[in-house]
């Protein structure tokens, strides 16, 4: 995939592709839907740990879009300067809710291709929804521990 | 694991592209498979796990089928994600994986059968003829 071009700072017959990190499966899902459609290639992690491992496999990534208070030993702030230290091509945009990731997605969809205008409240309204159902519909047993968290004998962050 | 709560309403059969959810905690084979079967035609959800795929499920998404691997870290494994799908979204199928040899040869019962397996490494070529084959649609373009 070929990256925007540097003359007019939008995205080319090629999509850029954006590195979504989000625990948040339902507003992970909704996000990177919604990018696809506004031509965007995704990738999708739950966790800084595995963005690190995409950022370091070689598959270019032009953007990582990443919620500021991400737990774990690294939140996105970190990971930001990790990005910006080792892969200063690489545009990271922190976001610190569901809301401000979903306007944070319809920036991206008016500086890049954009076919469908959505307005990034619906975004939001989806979330809530699927969110709701969720909360409706599951057992009284609490959910066990996150497995999204792997918060133990990680490796160090570093480029391979 | 089993939920005993309300089961959520299955949604309508996806009118246009079938919806695979690919569960799978290593980031770069879920990516891989994910942008395959969507240059397939196929709608991809991804889940890094049992429990988001349970998440996504239980949140009443248009999943037509699931790919899950059977190991995962957590408290939920492929097995335990079949499971949850005969109880409680039934009219979702379930394709599993594994590279492990003990996964192929003592695949569980998950209610009246064992849910296929796909042994790892897989053909993705076999993995769209065995998606394919499950809903039922020969060509999801």
């Amino acid at each position: 995939m070929s990256s925007a071009d540097p003359s007019t700072g939008t995205a080319q017959a090629v999509s850029e592709t954006i590195l979504v990190i989000d625990p948040d499966i339902l507003v992970r899902m909704v996000i990177a839907g919604y990018l696809r459609e506004c031509g965007y290639a995704v990738i999708e992690a739950v966790s800084v740990e595995e963005a690190w491992i995409v950022l370091t496999s070689g598959r270019p990534v032009h953007v990582v879009l990443v919620e500021l208070t991400l737990h774990g030993a690294i939140d996105g702030f970190a990971l930001a300067q990790h990005v910006h230290q080792h892969f200063p091509d690489i545009d990271v945009i922190l976001t610190g809710s569901a809301s401000s990731t979903a306007n944070k997605a319809h920036d991206l969809c008016e500086d890049g291709r954009l076919d469908k205008p959505y307005h990034p409240k619906e975004i939001v309204n989806r979330i809530s929804q699927l969110r709701e159902r969720r909360r409706v519909s599951i057992s009284a047993r609490p959910p066990a521990v996150g497995c999204a968290r792997q918060s133990e004998g990680l490796p160090p962050l570093k480029p391979m | 694991m089993t939920d005993a709560a309300t089961q959520p309403t299955e949604p309508e059969p996806s009118p246009g592209r079938p919806v695979v959810l690919v569960v799978d905690d290593e980031i770069l084979l879920r990516s891989v498979v994910a942008e395959y079967l969507r240059d397939a035609g196929f709608r991809v959800v991804e889940a890094a796990n049992g429990r988001e795929a349970v998440t996504v499920l239980a949140a009443g998404e248009a999943v037509d089928v699931v790919f899950s691997d059977v190991r995962m870290p957590g408290d939920v494994s492929g097995y335990d994600l079949a499971e949850w799908v005969s109880i409680n979204r039934p009219a979702v199928h379930v394709l599993l994986t594994s590279g492990y040899v003990g996964a192929v040869s003592r695949s569980r019962h998950v209610g009246d059968s064992a849910p296929m397996l796909l042994p790892k490494p897989f053909n993705y070529e076999r993995l769209l003829q065995q998606l394919r084959g499950l809903i039922g649609r020969p060509d999801t373009g």
